[in-house]
């Protein structure tokens, strides 16, 4: 078990996962502006409207 | 095809280079063989009982068997399957996908959505070869890219973009490389995308294409990384678990009118790359799954074995570690359960969801 727990978190395949995890498929910089992108914000808009008293 | 089947296949004329020597054949090679034996498992899970009837589904005209990767998602459920395919290849694969048809199919799909006309029929013939022959697909879309404040038009040296430099009745002719291109090494045929969206001035580089690995002028690069660890003991999954991938250098390749998706229209390559991704983010974090249980698991393991598992510290950080694997299971079924359906009728995720996976 201590031989997995090192190559997860202390040996180059730690590493190479760790670059993974960041860029591969696309950079956390492209993901959050998909998300930005893909998000509807009527009804979060429509509800703080409604709530502040404006409609 | 048969996992050997799979394994002969790669002993075609590809050009692949390691450390500064040929690989004439890299099912051979010390090092090289291991990210083929990982590849194979993808071809295993068709063949094993336990496994193939997540790995296989049914024609539902021919009654013929073919691999899921290559169905074409159409409701939320043939994406939920797909997530558990993918997942459990990557369990096999020791926290490393095989790969080799995950990517493939993820470009295959936005290849199919975003095409029109005879670029789509093309697209269509060439998905229908690959899902008839079971071949391994490998995706090359990372350009070099040089300076990126600059678009590819304007680097000082016009080959860090992939571009097209000739064309006549018979095809166009390609030069170029592209970066990271995993797989490639152990694929039959490799789909070449966009790596952005273009403008007017960049039309020699709005190409997209597919050639088979042993093309002439191809030459693979294979990186350096890891390379095989004395034993697996001590290396339980680095003596193993390897995807080779490769710098992919295209000198003045040729490639036939129906093998390209893509030439000379800029304004296809920023939705065929965001469509491309709108698959293949899912395709990761479907694959992340495994590595979070291996955390989560190594984590209790190791405290149960020190004796130290009912620490209040320790179940804290256990609880951190829970909270995050399971979060991001429950964002990737849900962006499976959120299908939208998109062009020609083909499934994706919800992008939003996927992203926040």
């Amino acid at each position: 078990m201590m031989n997995l727990i090192a190559d997860l978190t202390a040996r180059d395949f730690a590493g190479y996962h760790s670059v993974l995890a960041i860029h591969a498929e696309g950079s956390v910089e492209a993901e959050k502006m998909q998300i930005l992108r893909s998000y509807d914000p009527g009804q979060a808009i429509a509800r703080a409207r409604h709530f502040a008293g404006i409609d | 095809m048969t996992p050997e089947a799979y394994r002969a296949s790669l002993r075609d004329g590809r050009k692949v280079f390691y450390r500064g020597r040929a690989v004439p054949d890299v099912t051979a090679d010390p090092e090289l063989r291991i990210g083929v034996e990982l590849a194979m498992l993808d071809y295993e899970m068709a063949s094993n009982p336990k496994t193939r009837d997540l790995a296989l589904v049914k024609d539902p005209a021919t009654g013929h068997e073919f691999s899921r990767f290559y169905q074409i998602p159409r409701c939320a459920d043939d994406l939920t399957q797909r997530s558990r395919l993918i997942e459990l290849g990557t369990e096999h694969g020791g926290t490393i996908t095989p790969l080799i048809k995950e990517i493939g199919t993820d470009a295959l799909f936005a290849l199919l959505r975003v095409l029109s006309g005879e670029e789509l029929e093309r697209a269509r013939s060439f998905y229908e070869a690959c899902r008839e022959g079971d071949l391994a697909v490998a995706v090359a879309q990372t350009d070099v890219k040089g300076d990126r404040a600059k678009a590819p038009h304007e680097q000082d040296d016009p080959d860090l973009y992939l571009r097209v430099v000739d064309q006549n009745r018979d095809g166009i002719v390609v030069r170029g490389a592209k970066a990271h291109t995993s797989a490639a090494p152990n694929a039959n045929e490799i789909i070449v995308l966009p790596t952005r969206a273009m403008g007017a001035d960049d039309r020699d580089y709005a190409v997209s294409f597919a050639i088979p690995v042993d093309t002439p002028g191809l030459s693979l690069y294979v990186s350096p990384f890891g390379g095989r660890e004395p034993n697996d003991f001590e290396f339980p999954l680095s003596s193993w678990a390897k995807m080779l991938e490769s710098l992919t250098v295209f000198d003045d390749v040729h490639v036939p009118w129906e093998r390209v998706f893509l030439c000379g229209e800029p304004r296809g390559c920023g939705p065929l790359a965001l469509t491309f991704v709108e698959y293949h983010r899912f395709t990761a974090v479907s694959y992340k799954l495994p590595l979070h249980d291996a955390f989560v698991g190594a984590a209790a393991s190791i405290a149960e074995m020190n004796g130290v598992g009912k620490a209040g510290h320790i179940r804290d950080k256990l609880t951190t570690l829970i909270t995050y694997a399971e979060t991001v299971r429950a964002l990737t079924e849900m962006a499976a359960i959120r299908a939208r359906i998109g062009q020609n009728e083909i499934a994706y995720p919800d992008p939003m969801t996927t992203n926040m996976a």
